[in-house]
């Protein structure tokens, strides 16, 4: 089974969110509350097409296109996602089904189209490599606020930053990331992972922010491991935010047959 | 002199692989709109593959269980709101000295309505929770390529079929028809031997075993639905056993023959699938009623049986995944079985068990994947063991290879018997 773990999320982190005004005296858990509704919950639901170029550490590239359904069960809690893979050959329109759960375990299912076989995936570890690329599941999926105790280290002119250490230290590969938020529209803009020896040893930066539908998104965003010097590229394009997706496509039906008007690229 | 030639031929494409594969970059624009022509909207995907048998087999020649070349040619189209599936292939079989090209898919789908889908045409059916173990999944399968390590996709053949599918919020309803019974693809006797209970040794072509498929149709039907998290399922069947499990005595010429064929099956079952704990559990029984034997007495006809599965699938360390299967096969009506069979030492135990174990481990960011796939019977002591690696070199060139490995205490049992074909396989496969 190729791919088990393959994706979706991406897009939510970047078909995100309102503009919402940024205030002085904030404290640094209604930051990262804020920024979480920013980047994930663009929008009642959205659509959007996402290519990720991979150079490994031999400078080797890879290849993952897909596109993605997105809808919010409710803002700020529960979301499904529907991705369905063009690239590369071997996965091509293996479809990725995702029910996202804020207070429990995500349920996944995997359409595998050569073999008609509708497959649930067991809950995985959220830090392993996303589709082969440097993106961890939970980069893009959103790591839970409650997670991390957040810390309000400076607040520039432009940018809130914030240092998050880990409750549970032993769910995660990181000692501690320092977030730099956006003061006008909350998005993430650049995250460095710290090891225990204090050196960054990992890097996710927001290359490129577009205003679509009134919503600011991250169309294009980049993960470096510093270690081995491999990254990947992750870029989005046509995306559309509510355009009423109905609740039945995100079911096993749509699995065995997607739904075509939903996934075709939006005429301009 | 040929397989030489082939090894040679497979090697040096190995060695070059890297080099010529390791140059194509994405030169066309990812973005632009795909299908930019009918003919460059093919994709091709070139295989070869050789599988080696690890001991000498007594009634079979061939040192070889494959040697193949593959290529495949797919697409898919949409048309208003029609969609199809196009995949052909064409395969150099150096072991039997064949070549052919088969349609392994050609199949329309369309929705009728808001609620209504229809499907016909040559297509690949699944259904059902089993790993490898399959009850209420009566769709035809291809063993010959499984038992070789072919890709796991072929194991599913393709079925010439029409199904509809009916959508509502408290029931989803499949019904297929085959308007012609599809056979499992079985073991024919050439390449691979088997056991057979009427010389009581092992069995290996030529001639090679051929049963003649009914030609009537086949109709499955499946109620399926998600409630409070679980994925239920009623499934029915009503056709023919799959292999030619059934004997019958038909007199040639004065001669009385037995020949193996087809025995009617109808299956009723259900199948219930959740997240459970840390992981996903399953759940699936079927209820096997062969129909030319409902008593259990004519013992050339299998009896009715009952079986159980019960599986559960966790991630036990990151990357790591373990799964384990337990099965059961019940026969009903075991005295009688017995007590008509004119073998009854070659009859199969009341309560025939079977414990599967997966394991997977991916590597290097999801390059290399490691597999251990094994069938264990605690009631027939015999097992099959499938190790496998997989290695992605890059989006456009795979290496597999991997061991298919059957043993066991009696020579007659389901995985026992095919201990002189075990194997290990290597594969290389290009995409483009």
């Amino acid at each position: 089974m190729k791919f088990k773990y393959i994706c979706f999320y991406f897009i939510f982190t970047i078909l995100s969110m309102g503009y919402v005004h940024a205030q002085t005296d904030l404290d640094a858990d209604t930051i990262i509350q804020r920024s979480n509704l920013a980047s994930m919950y663009a929008g009642q639901d959205g659509r959007a097409e996402t290519l990720m170029t991979i150079i490994d550490n031999k400078g080797r590239k890879q290849i993952r296109q897909f596109v993605i359904l997105r809808r919010d069960r409710e803002e700020g809690g529960d979301q499904d996602f529907f991705v369905i893979f063009s690239r590369p050959a071997d996965v091509r329109n293996t479809i990725f089904l995702v029910s996202k759960k804020v207070d429990a375990e995500d349920d996944r299912w995997l359409y595998l189209p050569n073999l008609d076989l509708v497959k649930r995936i067991a809950a995985g570890d959220k830090r392993t490599s996303f589709v082969g690329s440097q993106f961890f599941y939970e980069d893009v999926s959103g790591r839970r606020p409650d997670e991390d105790h957040h810390h309000l280290v400076d607040t520039t002119e432009t940018h809130f930053i914030i240092d998050n250490t880990p409750k549970n230290t032993a769910s995660v590969e990181f000692q501690s990331y320092r977030l730099w938020i956006n003061k006008q529209n909350y998005l993430p803009q650049r995250a460095d992972y710290f090891d225990t020896q204090g050196e960054v040893y990992r890097q996710i930066e927001a290359l490129n922010i577009e205003e679509i539908q009134g919503y600011p998104t991250i169309t294009k965003m980049k993960v470096s491991d510093l270690r081995s010097g491999g990254s990947t590229t992750n870029e989005m394009r046509f995306i559309q935010y509510d355009i009423g997706l109905p609740e039945e496509i995100f079911s096993e039906r749509s699995l065995r047959h997607p739904p075509r008007q939903w996934l075709k690229r939006p005429k301009k | 002199m040929k397989l030489t030639k082939y090894i040679l031929l497979l090697f040096g494409l190995l060695c070059l692989s890297p080099l010529v594969v390791g140059n194509d970059e994405w030169a066309e624009d990812p973005w632009a709109e795909e299908e930019a022509s009918w003919w460059s909207s093919w994709r091709t995907t070139f295989s070869i593959e050789a599988g080696a048998r690890l001991q000498d087999n007594p009634v079979l020649s061939s040192d070889f269980t494959s040697a193949e070349s593959r290529v495949q040619l797919q697409r898919e189209d949409i048309f208003g709101r029609f969609a199809t599936r196009l995949q052909l292939d064409g395969v150099v079989d150096e072991v039997s000295g064949d070549l052919f090209g088969r349609v392994r898919e050609l199949a329309v789908s369309f929705p009728i309505g808001h609620s209504l889908n229809v499907r016909m045409g040559r297509q690949i059916l699944t259904w059902g929770t089993g790993d490898l173990l399959f009850i209420n999944d009566l769709f035809a399968k291809d063993w010959r390529s499984f038992f070789v390590g072919r890709d796991l996709k072929y194991l599913k053949a393709p079925s010439d079929a029409l199904k509809i599918s009916y959508f509502t919020s408290w029931v989803n309803v499949d019904l297929v028809w085959n308007p012609e019974f599809d056979s499992d693809r079985y073991l024919t006797g050439e390449n691979f031997s088997f056991f057979s209970p009427l010389t009581g040794t092992l069995y290996g072509a030529p001639p090679r075993l051929h049963a003649h498929a009914p030609k009537q149709d086949e109709w499955s039907w499946r109620l399926s639905q998600e409630w409070q998290n679980t994925e239920w399922a009623l499934y029915g069947y009503r056709g023919y056993f799959k292999r030619p499990l059934g004997v019958e005595a038909r007199s040639l010429n004065t001669n009385l023959m037995l020949v193996p064929i087809f025995p009617e099956l109808s299956v009723f079952g259900a199948s219930a699938r959740r997240s459970l704990a840390q992981g996903i559990g399953w759940f699936e029984i079927g209820r096997y009623q062969s129909r030319e034997d409902k008593n259990g007495q004519d013992p050339l006809i299998p009896n009715n049986q009952d079986r159980f599965l019960l599986g559960y699938e966790q991630e036990l360390l990151p990357r790591f995944t373990g799964s384990v299967q337990f099965y059961l096969e019940h026969q009903r009506q075991y005295r009688s079985l017995i007590n008509n069979s004119l073998q009854p030492q070659l009859e199969p135990e009341e309560w025939r068990q079977v414990v599967t174990l997966r394991f997977s481990y991916r590597l290097m960011q999801e390059k290399l994947r490691l597999h251990w796939f094994s069938f264990y019977s605690p009631s027939d002591q015999d097992y099959y063991l499938l190790p496998s690696v997989n290695y992605r070199f890059s989006d456009q060139l795979q290496f597999d290879s991997g061991l298919n490995l059957f043993g066991g205490s009696d020579s007659h049992t389901f995985f026992s018997q095919l201990e002189e074909n075990s194997n290990l396989y290597g594969r290389v496969t290009w995409y483009f």
